[in-house]
């Protein structure tokens, strides 16, 4: 082996050298890992303990019931069923187009002529729905954009005389309204992740690629794409994992409705833990959830060969 | 000498005649109020006009008390959250938090709520002759009354009033509808006239939003009053798909469908209440505390051009809602706690602060010439009054039961899903009596 000082070292000396690097490594990441720990391993370890009873907040205590409530999910709620599709399917469907606009604008952006003039201003711009909290956000959607008698939309659509677009009424409107809302919030994260990514590629390889006349779609097929992998990867994985909890927006349009059409894993597990006071059932469901994001998430990596990537 | 102690004791007697005399006029019971001077109590209420009244006046309490106060407001659907989260968990970091009366078998049953009867007879705590509990109705108190044990003294006596407009009837030449299908007909007449242009406003609505405490509140009232409950507490039997449950959930439905505002499925309370005050409906089957939204000049457009009359009724009535003050089993300073819940539901306090809600819990003071002259016409209070002497059923089976909030949940998201346009009424009704099933109730047998 060798040393940082780049001679080689005796075997006695390496040893203690490791011997106190660990040493010095265990007691830095003692209390980060006690924190972790404490906020992410009990939690779910109690989550656990409690998915296994029959424990209803007004009728305590709770009853050991093994795995009932997960046969009881899995088998016989369709209502859990379909809540996990959609949070899935919407979660897959938002952090796509997310991806698809947010390369776009950060390619525009990050364009020389364009952050030498307005780069800083529409960075500024995009940020807006960014910074303000989804809740804020999803009530004023609700109540100024969406809603059929106050909405600033349906106020313009029927200015135009075209159909009014009710929330309300059918059951694609609530997920579209939905959607639509969820990207313009959230992708100004994405394009952020990957304008960075781009700005940090030499641009001595795009230089080559003009020289060889490569047209502006074949240098983001063939250069920018490529490079810029392993960040799209981890943008699509935070934005995937972060659309898979979430809960402000929806709880606030339509609290899940109409009828079930929009309750997400994330909503049902409240209403179940908080309106019908089934802990035991909510913690079961949250649980089943976990490990199907999980398997999810490590099957995106998987896929995307993110690890080579990153290599 | 004896001069000077003459005088001593003549400056002592007009010493003494004042601290009767400012005693009397402060008439806050013959009780010790600073016993607990120097304790904290942490309060829990819902964010709504009364409770930003009582925040108001914690710092005359604190004066009077020497017990400082933390008044913490939330909206119900979190303030109930995190009561249950606190209760089950035994933290007792609440001491006293208002309960609604739908809530009150949730948390009265598991022992949650204090036993309120040996503090309001022990007389270091209360003077019972200044207390006037008496002053309660009978059906009201029993609001607070969980199996045999007074767990919350009520604030509120709150129930259902149709508020409709004044200058549109008038208009129209209608008159306020007293049964389902006059209902019906007005709601037509008033839905032709707004296609024809004379009137802009809808003709009416009712809450369709799911949810234990928006459209399923709204829906099982309604069917209460109507004579009918979707379903049986105590047997565990579900009327949800027989013909009256269709019938009833036609009914309820298609008015909504047929005469409320586009876009209404989705609206909450505080949404409804908005758009009355805007101006855009002619008739709402609303609660008698939601007068103040409407009645404020400064904000709605509406303020003085409302009638309000008891809702639509037929072989049925509306169930009564309370509002009430609850102590914490688990709190640590459940006496101090006691003496807040006796201030806050004081004659003198309920007196003072009716003229600012309008549904206060003591009869007396409906009667009192400053709560006449604050209310927005003798027409509200005579239909108040109306209402708790005929108009309210204390004893609604629905309400009190800690299963209330599932079955009004999954009944209303069926309901919603007609309004959408997604199912049936009869595919509804099949399924909620479906999922009803699935939580242990049984199918009726018709």
């Amino acid at each position: 082996m060798v040393s940082s000082h780049g001679g080689i070292s005796t075997p006695m000396r390496i040893q203690r050298t490791t011997q106190e690097d660990r040493r010095f490594i265990i007691w830095s990441i003692l209390p980060s890992l006690f924190a972790v720990v404490l906020v992410g391993g009990v939690p779910v370890l109690y989550t656990f303990i409690l998915s296994l009873k029959n424990y209803q907040l007004i009728k305590p205590p709770g009853v050991f019931i093994g795995l009932g409530n997960y046969i009881d999910l899995l088998t016989n709620n369709p209502r859990y069923i379909h809540a996990i599709l959609f949070t899935i399917l919407f979660a897959v469907g938002a952090v796509v187009i997310e991806i698809v606009i947010g390369f776009l604008v950060a390619s525009v952006l990050a364009d020389e002529e364009v952050t030498s003039r307005y780069s800083s201003l529409i960075r500024t711009l995009i940020l807006i729905p960014f910074v303000v909290a989804p809740v804020v956000v999803s009530y004023t959607y609700k109540t100024l954009i969406y809603d059929v008698t106050f909405g600033y939309l349906n106020y313009f659509l029927q200015l135009v005389h075209l159909p009014v677009f009710d929330l309300s009424q059918g059951i694609y409107s609530a997920p579209i309204g939905i959607l639509v809302m969820e990207v313009i919030l959230r992708t100004p994260f994405v394009t952020l992740i990957l304008f960075a990514g781009i700005s940090s590629i030499d641009a001595s390889i795009f230089d080559a690629g003009a020289i060889d006349g490569v047209s502006w779609w074949k240098r983001m097929y063939l250069l920018t794409l490529p490079i810029i992998k392993p960040i799209i990867v981890v943008a699509f994985a935070f934005r995937f994992m972060d659309a898979l909890k979430m809960f402000d927006e929806i709880y606030v349009i339509t609290g899940g409705g109409p009828g079930y059409i929009t309750e997400n894993a994330s909503i049902f597990a409240v209403r179940y833990g908080f309106e019908y006071f089934r802990m035991g059932y909510a913690a079961a469901s949250a649980f089943i959830f976990l490990i199907v994001v999980l398997v999810l998430i490590m099957s995106f990596l998987k896929w995307s060969k993110f690890e080579e990537g990153m290599a | 000498m004896k001069k000077f102690g003459g005088l001593v004791l003549f400056i002592f007697g007009i010493l003494l005649i004042c601290q009767i005399a400012a005693a009397d006029e402060s008439n806050w019971g013959n009780i010790d109020w600073v016993q607990f001077k120097g304790t904290q109590l942490n309060v829990l209420a819902t964010s709504m006009p009364v409770s930003e009244v009582y925040k108001s006046k914690i710092a005359e309490f604190e004066e009077l008390t020497g017990i400082k106060v933390n008044f913490e407001l939330l909206n119900d659907v979190d303030r109930k959250k995190k009561q249950l989260v606190d209760y089950a968990s035994g933290m007792g970091e609440y001491d006293v938090a208002n309960v609604g009366f739908s809530n009150r078998e949730e948390f009265a049953q598991p022992g949650y709520m204090e036993s309120l009867q040996p503090y309001l007879d022990n007389p270091k705590l209360t003077d019972k002759d200044w207390y006037n509990i008496d002053d309660y109705p009978k059906d009201v108190l029993a609001g607070g009354i969980s199996g045999d044990k007074l767990v919350m003294i009520p604030f509120t006596a709150e129930y259902f009033l149709l508020w409709y407009r004044k200058d549109i009837f008038s208009l129209l030449n209608l008159t306020p509808p007293k049964t389902p299908t006059e209902l019906k007909d007005v709601a037509a007449k008033l839905e032709e006239a707004r296609k024809d242009g004379k009137i802009e406003e809808f003709a009416f609505i009712e809450r369709t939003m799911s949810g234990a405490s928006e459209g399923g509140w709204n829906l099982f009232c309604t069917a209460h009053r109507l004579g009918f409950d979707f379903v049986d507490f105590k047997d565990m039997i579900s009327y949800t798909n027989t013909p009256k449950g269709i019938e009833i959930m036609s009914f309820y439905t298609d008015l909504c469908k047929q005469y409320g505002p586009p876009g209404s499925a989705n609206w909450t309370w505080t949404d409804i209440g908005a758009a009355a005050a805007q101006g855009k409906l002619a008739m709402v089957v609303g609660g008698n505390a939601s007068y103040a939204y409407l009645e404020d000049k400064n904000t709605s457009k509406v303020a003085g051009k409302m009638g309000y009359v008891p809702p639509p009724m037929e072989n049925g009535k509306d169930p009564l809602w309370i509002w009430g003050w609850a102590i914490n089993a688990k709190s640590k300073n459940k006496e101090a706690a006691w003496l807040l819940v006796q201030w806050l539901t004081s004659p003198n306090l309920i007196t003072e602060m009716a003229p600012l809600y309008g549904c206060p819990a003591r009869k007396s003071v409906y009667s009192l010439p400053e709560y006449i002259e604050a209310m927005p016409s003798q027409e509200f209070i005579d239909s108040q009054l109306w209402m708790m002497e005929n108009g309210i059923d204390p004893d609604t089976q629905f309400l009190l039961t800690p299963m209330y909030g599932e079955v009004a949940d999954l009944v209303s998201k069926e309901m919603n899903a007609v309004v959408a346009g997604i199912k049936t009424v009869e595919q509804a009704c099949q399924d909620a009596e479906a999922a009803l099933i699935k939580i242990g109730f049984k199918a009726s047998v018709q």
